[in-house]
């Protein structure tokens, strides 16, 4: 078989992890240098129809792992199923996000082909005539280290979601499609996915809320952030702000943002009566949009801002309510997801987070 | 019910230092401490431990580890061992975990072992999958809530954005943990004082009938230490089909530096709050979502 | 090191591992008595603030001599500088030290860290036998069937442990003191709120910026407008590989004036005269602590059955202008407790009579004396003319003087003339704050 590099294409609720077109796009690069072909492995039920996209972004060939039972995550059914293609593959290179999932596999199968793997791999290289090398983190972050691997055979490296970004698809591109249907032996399956849960806003940590809404001192006390609280929940956000809030004892500590609190990444943060401050901004960096309200024109935020409204958050915010929540629910054509992030914290659909442990006896 | 910690003295964040140049980390300033991941893990192992019940703490680790040993003992755990060797020089996820299996066989296999989900140091939350290979076990990481049912572990796992499964797995196991911060609970003060000086059996290669070459594994070298620099992230993906000057103002409004957004000055409350929701309209935050 | 015995009763029960507390279960255990040392903190020093400058060194070569030589020390102090600010200007006085004591063994002063200067303390205690228990909070003390103080309640389960002797070394505030009524609550205007950085900096940068060579270093002090009507000061020192600053504010004028502690702090690092010390400084750490202010006038009774206090808990903090000195005093007192404590072990006799002898040793280790003498000095130094007004007349005088415009150059008379009337000094108000000032630091 041509030389490879295979790349673990991850999928989450039938649809590719951005992570995984991150590896995708990364292996491509080193692939290159190399000389090799990219594989990308799909592992599922019924997955090959996203063979298009991972081509799009730098795959050569796919190889779709099916079978019913693999339709959820299992640690061992995935080892089971991706073991035998892998072997065969035996690949140059193997790249995988660094996610629960693959960090409950890949390293029984680095262990048992003692081949080196690396986790929090923030970028893959080759140096010389083609030996991989890895930078990762390490500390939490706080410091970054740089591995050379001078032998022949694979390496596997775990890399870190969200750090290299993804380009866009070049719809131009084609990849051949395996699928294959492997026996699985159910039996040994020691563990099972049953369902996927979606996540709630309310409850979700800062860091990983999609959108965040956001007080500051502007919000004036207690009865501004209930207000802010009722946006949130109406625009399917998680609360939070800044620590003058939090100091003020408006917002719960763990929910303060910035240098000294809580990183955050949204793809939407909705900033009322915050100023700015660089400790603030610090923790905001990488907030896709963003929205400030704020009376005050030259308050730092509203230069960050994609929307700048220069105005009084208490008399915006009622009316921003009574509109949004009446959208809500009259179940606008438009707006009857709102309804639905609203209430997507369906008792059945998240555990209830309250008794965390079941303590024996 | 027998359960087994795995526990990692790491250097205190707080205390590392970074040299902004060399990347090396000011050795003499840092503080050591018990794994905060694995703080978690060792308190719902005292919640989880029946009446009956015990549970072990282990460290692989040179003597200094002893104080967080001690800290398990005060707080109740029922065994403590530590596992080192002079000849074992600096180890690696995989010795790691050949080391943890031997001992957990050498002081009696439990029916658990929990492991935190990321030591602070150099870790990369390996540790749990290769100690379960080892054992040929399942494991199961990132684990956000756990609870026993039977000869089954039911637990939820953590995915990206929030989301979890909910999964079962067959014990005995290993589960590598990713609580909210669960605090150690405090010890009474006989306790505290019975712990202080207690001694720690520390297990060595012979005692766990393991040579040197038997953690003889391959590992990546390290060419080089450095100071965190980002990579530089393809941010934004401007949209194909507008004109290359629309492009380019894309991108360029897309910087992370000072953005050229949509300024609202004057108009009513009325007005400004119908802009915020055109805005969020346009944006696609009001758009249906995918039900769960 | 033997491991002490686990046990029941202690002769002696120290609570609090600062400089007073670490100093007193040293000097007991080393006199053979069975010490337990409590600390709330993670570590000693975990809780308490990050630099300081310590004028105790020949007090801790007595016990643990060429003590430098082993201890964490950042650099020996052989400059100090006190400066008068108005938000523009600044005025300083800069005394040299390079004599005998200063730059050579024992020192005059040391800068510390405190968190691995306290650690180190404590470890020595613990080396002498003392069996010192961390992350362990005293929440009361035991009292016998007479109401005598026998022990102390930790925040433990089955927390009581029996000790002969108590001695509070718990730090301003002094939770325990409070508790058996030998120290009333302080009110806002005797407290102050110090709020502190440690800014990470090259030592070749610091050696250069600040002209020291080796391990010498620098402390300055300031007064005026860094904390702008807020009474207090402020404080820069130099460590190994970092400085330490922070500002000082006056509790009560804090809350009136509606002041954040760190807005002062930020405003200090942005001061023309600061500024160019802290350039490219990273922070490692922030942190704040209250500061006992008013020296003698509020001084405890300081023992009572079973009980002595120690330490800032007993007020002993000198921070008046010139000073800001309590690790020494803290150790000193901490010292003259071990005594008093080794004495009644000895004689077996714990009753406030016989603790009473702590006075005398207070005397013999020249903690009262010292108190007494300055005990006018925070009333002046808290003085509103001398906080807000005097800093920014000199200031301002010495900027109309330096300024060279094209406009006639006034001589200092007429100049001191036309400050006074810019600034509506009565002389005879002057008179008394300078009769003050004398009285407060010279006799
Ligand atoms: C060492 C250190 C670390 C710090 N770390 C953090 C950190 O991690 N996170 C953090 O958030 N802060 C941090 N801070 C504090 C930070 O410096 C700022 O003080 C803080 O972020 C300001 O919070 P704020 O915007 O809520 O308050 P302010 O700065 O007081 O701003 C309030 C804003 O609300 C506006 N406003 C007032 N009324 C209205 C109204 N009716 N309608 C609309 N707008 C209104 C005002 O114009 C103003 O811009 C730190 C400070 C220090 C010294
Ligand atoms: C900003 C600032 C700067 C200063 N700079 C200087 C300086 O440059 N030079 C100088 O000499 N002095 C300085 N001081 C004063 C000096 O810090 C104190 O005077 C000195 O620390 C007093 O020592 P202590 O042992 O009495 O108390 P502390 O050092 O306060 O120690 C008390 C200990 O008791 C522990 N404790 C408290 N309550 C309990 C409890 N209930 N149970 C168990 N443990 C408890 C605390 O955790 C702490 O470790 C400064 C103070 C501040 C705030
Ligand atoms: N040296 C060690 N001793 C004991 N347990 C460890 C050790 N290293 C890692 N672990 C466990 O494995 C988990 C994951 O570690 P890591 O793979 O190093 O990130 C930790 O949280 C610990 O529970």
């Amino acid at each position: 078989m041509e030389k490879s590099l295979a790349v673990i294409a991850e999928t989450f609720e039938g649809a590719l992890a951005p992570a995984a077109l991150e590896c995708v796009e990364e292996g491509r690069e080193v692939a290159d240098r190399l000389g090799v072909r990219v594989c990308a492995l799909l592992c599922g039920d019924r997955t090959a129809a996203l063979a298009t996209t991972l081509a799009a972004h730098g795959a050569d060939a796919v190889m779709a792992v099916e079978h019913p039972a693999l339709a959820q995550f299992s640690a061992d059914g995935w080892l089971q199923a991706l073991a035998p293609t892998l072997r065969e593959l035996h690949p140059a290179l193997l790249l995988a996000p660094d996610s629960g999932q693959s960090r409950a596999w890949l390293p029984r199968l680095a262990a048992r082909w003692r081949l080196p793997l690396v986790g929090c791999c923030l970028r893959v290289g080759i140096v010389g005539d083609g030996y991989p090398e890895i930078v990762r983190a390490t500390h939490g972050g706080a410091c970054q280290e740089r591995l050379v691997w001078p032998y022949a055979t694979s390496v596997f490296a775990l890399l870190t979601p969200g750090v290299r970004g993804v380009n866009p698809p070049q719809r131009n591109r084609s990849a051949e499609v395996t699928v294959l249907r492997p026996q699985v032996d159910l039996d040994a399956f020691r563990d099972r996915t049953a369902r996927v849960l979606a996540s709630d806003p309310r409850t979700v940590d800062l860091s990983e809320a999609e959108r965040i809404v956001s007080g500051g001192f502007g919000a004036g006390g207690p009865e501004g952030m209930t207000l802010l609280k009722r946006l949130a929940d109406v625009v399917g956000a998680a609360l939070g702000g800044t620590r003058v809030a939090a100091d003020r004892g408006w917002l719960a500590n763990d929910r303060f943002i910035g240098s000294t609190g809580k990183i955050v990444a949204p793809k939407l943060y909705m900033a009322f009566g915050v100023s700015g401050a660089g400790q603030h901004l610090a923790g905001i960096t990488d907030s896709g949009c963003i929205v400030a309200v704020n009376n005050d024109r030259t308050a730092p935020i509203l230069k960050r801002a994609d929307l700048a409204v220069v105005g009084d958050l208490h008399q915006i915010l009622p009316i921003l309510l009574d509109k949004l929540e009446a959208l809500a629910a009259a179940g606008d054509a438009n707006t009857a997801e709102i309804a639905l992030a609203a209430t997507s914290a369906a008792p059945d659909a998240v555990a209830a987070p309250v008794p965390r442990f079941k303590e024996a006896s | 019910m027998h359960i087994a910690v795995c526990l990692k003295h790491v250097p205190d964040p707080s205390t590392v230092e970074v040299d902004p140049l060399t990347g090396l980390i000011a050795e003499d300033r840092v503080l050591y401490m018990l794994n905060p991941a694995d703080e978690s893990a060792l308190e719902l192992a005292l919640r989880l431990r029946p009446a009956d019940g015990q549970v072990t703490a282990l460290s692989v680790g040179p003597q200094e580890a002893d104080t967080l040993l001690r800290e398990a003992l005060a707080a109740g755990v029922d065994r403590a061992a530590r596992i080192w060797d002079p000849d074992l020089g600096p180890i690696k996820p995989a010795s790691t975990s050949i080391l943890l299996a031997a001992a957990l066989r050498t002081t009696g296999l439990p029916d658990l072992v929990l492991c935190g989900g990321h030591s602070a140091d150099r870790g990369s939350g390996t540790v749990p999958a290769l100690l379960a290979e080892q054992l040929d076990w399942p494991a199961l990481t990132d684990v956000t809530q756990f609870e026993l049912a039977g000869d089954r572990a039911r637990v939820q796992r953590r995915l990206a954005r929030g989301a979890r499964a909910e999964s079962e797995v067959r014990l005995p196991a290993v589960l590598g943990l990713d609580l909210d911060r669960l605090r150690l609970r405090q010890a009474s003060l006989p306790k505290l004082m019975q712990a202080k000086h207690a001694p720690i059996p520390e297990y060595g290669l012979e005692a766990l009938e393991l040579s040197p070459q038997d953690l003889h594994f391959p590992a990546m070298t390290l060419h080089e230490v450095m100071p965190p620099r980002p990579r530089a992230r393809i941010l934004f993906t401007p949209d194909p089909t507008a004109s290359p000057h629309e492009r380019v103002e894309q991108i360029l409004s897309a910087g992370v530096a000072g953005k050229s957004g949509q300024l609202v000055e004057g108009g009513t409350p009325e007005e400004q709050a119908e802009a915020i929701i055109d805005f969020l309209r346009q944006r696609g935050f009001l758009e249906r979502r995918p039900a769960p | 090191m033997n491991a002490p015995a686990v046990r029941e009763s202690f002769d002696v029960i120290v609570v609090g591992a600062g400089p007073a507390g670490s100093t007193a279960a040293l000097l007991c255990a080393r006199a053979g008595l069975q010490v337990l040392l409590l600390e709330r903190g993670e570590y000693p020093g975990a809780k308490n603030v990050s630099g300081a400058a310590f004028y105790g060194s020949a007090i801790l070569n007595e016990l643990i001599p060429n003590w430098w030589e082993q201890a964490p020390v950042e650099r020996y102090i052989c400059r100090r500088d006190i400066a008068f600010m108005s938000s523009t200007t600044s005025v300083a006085l800069d005394f040299h030290c390079a004599g005998e004591g200063y730059t050579t063994p024992p020192y005059n002063g040391f800068i510390v860290l405190r968190p691995r200067f306290d650690r180190w303390l404590a470890a020595q205690a613990e080396a002498a036998g003392a069996f010192l228990l961390t992350s362990t909070v005293v929440d009361d003390v035991l009292r016998d069937a007479k109401g005598r103080v026998a022990g102390v309640r930790v925040r433990r389960e089955q927390g009581d442990i029996h000790g002969k002797v108590v001695i509070a070394c718990d730090g301003v505030n002094s939770f325990l003191a409070k508790k058996v009524g030998l120290q009333r609550e302080f009110h806002a205007h005797e407290l102050s709120l110090g709020v502190k950085e440690v800014l990470g900096l090259d030592p070749a940068i610091i050696e250069d910026r600040f002209r020291l060579s080796g391990d010498e270093g620098i402390a300055y002090e300031y007064l005026g407008a860094i904390t702008e009507d807020v009474h207090g000061g402020a404080f820069l020192y130099t460590n190994r590989d970092s400085l330490s600053l922070g500002v000082i504010g006056q509790v009560s004028s804090l809350v009136e004036r509606r002041k954040r502690p760190y807005e002062l702090l930020e405003r200090f690092k942005a001061h023309p005269a600061v500024a160019p010390l802290v350039r490219g400084a990273k922070l490692r750490e922030y942190s704040a602590h209250l500061i006992p202010e008013s020296g003698w006038t509020m001084k405890p009774t300081l023992y009572t059955d079973g009980m002595l206090v120690a330490g800032d808990a007993a007020g002993f903090c000198l921070a008046a202008g010139l000073y800001l000195e309590g690790m020494n005093y803290a150790m000193q007192s901490g010292l003259a407790a071990a005594e008093t404590a080794i004495d009644a072990c000895r004689q077996n006799r714990f009753s406030a009579r016989a603790l009473g002898a702590y006075q005398k040793n207070l005397k013999r280790r020249n903690v009262s004396t010292d108190f007494r003498a300055y005990r006018h000095a925070p009333a002046f130094v808290n003085s509103a003319r001398l906080q807000n007004l005097y800093p920014e007349v000199v200031a301002s005088g010495m900027e109309q003087l330096f300024r060279v415009d094209g406009n006639p150059k006034r001589k200092i008379l007429p100049l001191a003339r036309h400050l006074m009337r810019q600034y509506q000094l009565k002389p005879g108000e002057m008179l008394r704050d300078g009769y003050q000032m004398m009285r407060a630091y010279l006799w």
